[in-house]
């Protein structure tokens, strides 16, 4: 079965995945983020918010949003702002 | 926002997007141009090194020998660098316009006060009141200019404004530990918000930036909440001072507030009460690199009072004294006269 797979804690792009028939959220987070906190990210399918059960179906837009991302002074990656 | 509007503002955003797909091909090749004459330049340094060693020049071999590791070192750089960029194409193309109507539509649920300026083409979001550490900042409005999409890489499209600022007592701009003048430093964000926004996820990108606005980073931020009300206490009463407020005297390299800080009015140098004092003859605040010591008397003075090392006081006792002196002298050589 083929989801589409967002993470916004890492580089954000979406990724076309292929995961079991059946696999609930819960398990799709623990694979996908292992030794994370599920309350510490905003989950949602297809844009909205599922409950930790729901068993994701083919063509699913599976989305991880941190709660919490760390703001800095420094705008850039480095190897972004290191333009020379 | 009603339906139409949202659909019209979905079709300006995929145009942008376009548009960046394109400026994003025109940086590969500008990058790609660059690390070519890169290569160029590799070529002539190691041309020149072979010239110099047919001559047996063997200090401006070393010389050559240095400016090609330089080039060099900067390669693998550069090569990142258009790997980044070209890496973007393998993404899917521009989203589609039903998608971004799908997220416009999930911002109008979700935030309060989902806004859309016609005129200057800007999408805006309120977050909730945001607090940190006890710290009150308020709510803020993330204003996304449309128009500034296909430059995604080059300026940020958004601002941060705060709608009940409670800036940093330091500085007037920073309405948040990680805003300065309404920009975001977006820190660990920076590459995920520039994913969203590339791939049209405009809900994805209010809700990473409202997320970074209600996280703080100690370790970076522009003024540190601890220090919120005032970076600095004034050394001599303990009070806690703002930039404005704050005097730093050159004497003893301290800040004080402006009670207990002057200037002094010689030199007009900024000068704390401890560092400084008052010429007793014009009673004006002097700093102690201006107040000078009277060698008649032993009292300090300031400059404008002193002439010659000697206080008016002194000077003009001596005056006196020199006028009894020779009018005694007078008398006496009136004597010596009458005597002679």
């Amino acid at each position: 079965m083929r989801i589409l797979f967002i993470n916004n804690a890492g580089t954000g792009y979406a990724d076309h995945l292929e995961i079991g028939e059946g696999t609930t959220v819960e398990q799709f987070f623990k694979i996908k983020m292992p030794n994370q906190n599920e309350a510490d990210y905003l989950i949602r399918v297809n844009r909205q918010p599922v409950s930790r059960d729901y068993i994701i179906q083919e063509g699913d837009r599976v989305t991880f949003t941190p709660q919490k991302i760390e703001g800095a002074r420094d705008n850039k990656p480095v190897v972004i702002c290191a333009k020379r | 926002m009603d339906n139409r509007l949202l659909f019209k503002i979905s079709l300006l955003i995929s145009q942008k997007l376009t548009s960046l797909e394109k400026n994003t091909s025109i940086e590969l090749l500008e990058r790609l141009t660059k690390l070519a004459e890169h290569f160029r330049d590799m070529t002539q340094e190691s041309r020149r090194i072979a010239l110099a060693l047919n001559r047996n020049w063997l200090f401006s071999a070393k010389r050559c020998r240095e400016n090609l590791v330089r080039i060099l070192d900067e390669i693998p750089y550069k090569i990142e660098t258009i790997k980044q960029i070209s890496n973007k194409d393998d993404q899917e193309g521009t989203p589609i316009v039903s998608l971004i109507f799908a997220e416009l539509t999930q911002i109008r649920q979700e935030f309060s006060d989902a806004d859309f300026n016609s005129d200057k083409r800007i999408i805006s979001v309120v977050t909730k009141p945001v607090t940190l550490e006890d710290i009150y900042l308020g709510p803020f409005r993330i204003e996304l200019y449309i128009d500034k999409l296909s430059s995604l890489y080059k300026e940020s499209p958004y601002y941060c404004i705060a709608l009940e600022p409670n800036p940093a007592a330091n500085n007037g701009e920073v309405t948040h530990p990680h805003v300065s003048g309404e920009t975001l430093c977006e820190g660990e964000g920076y590459v995920a918000i520039r994913a969203a926004l590339e791939q049209g996820r405009m809900y994805d990108f209010f809700t990473i930036v409202n997320n970074i606005l209600n996280t703080y980073s100690p370790d970076s931020p522009y003024v540190a909440l601890d220090d919120w009300f005032g970076g600095a206490d004034c050394y001599d009463c303990g009070s806690s001072i703002s930039e404005d407020d704050s005097y730093y005297c050159g004497f003893c390299g301290r800040v004080f507030c402006s009670e207990c800080s002057s200037y002094c009015r010689s030199c007009e140098e900024s000068c704390c009460l401890g560092c400084g004092g008052h010429c007793p003859n014009c009673e004006e605040f002097i700093c102690k690199n201006c107040l000078k010591v009277c060698q008649e008397c032993g009292e300090r003075y300031c400059n404008l009072c002193m002439e010659d090392s000697i206080c008016e006081t002194c000077k003009e006792q001596n005056e006196t004294e020199e006028l009894e002196n020779t009018n005694e002298t007078d008398g006496k050589q009136d004597n010596f006269k009458m005597a002679g």
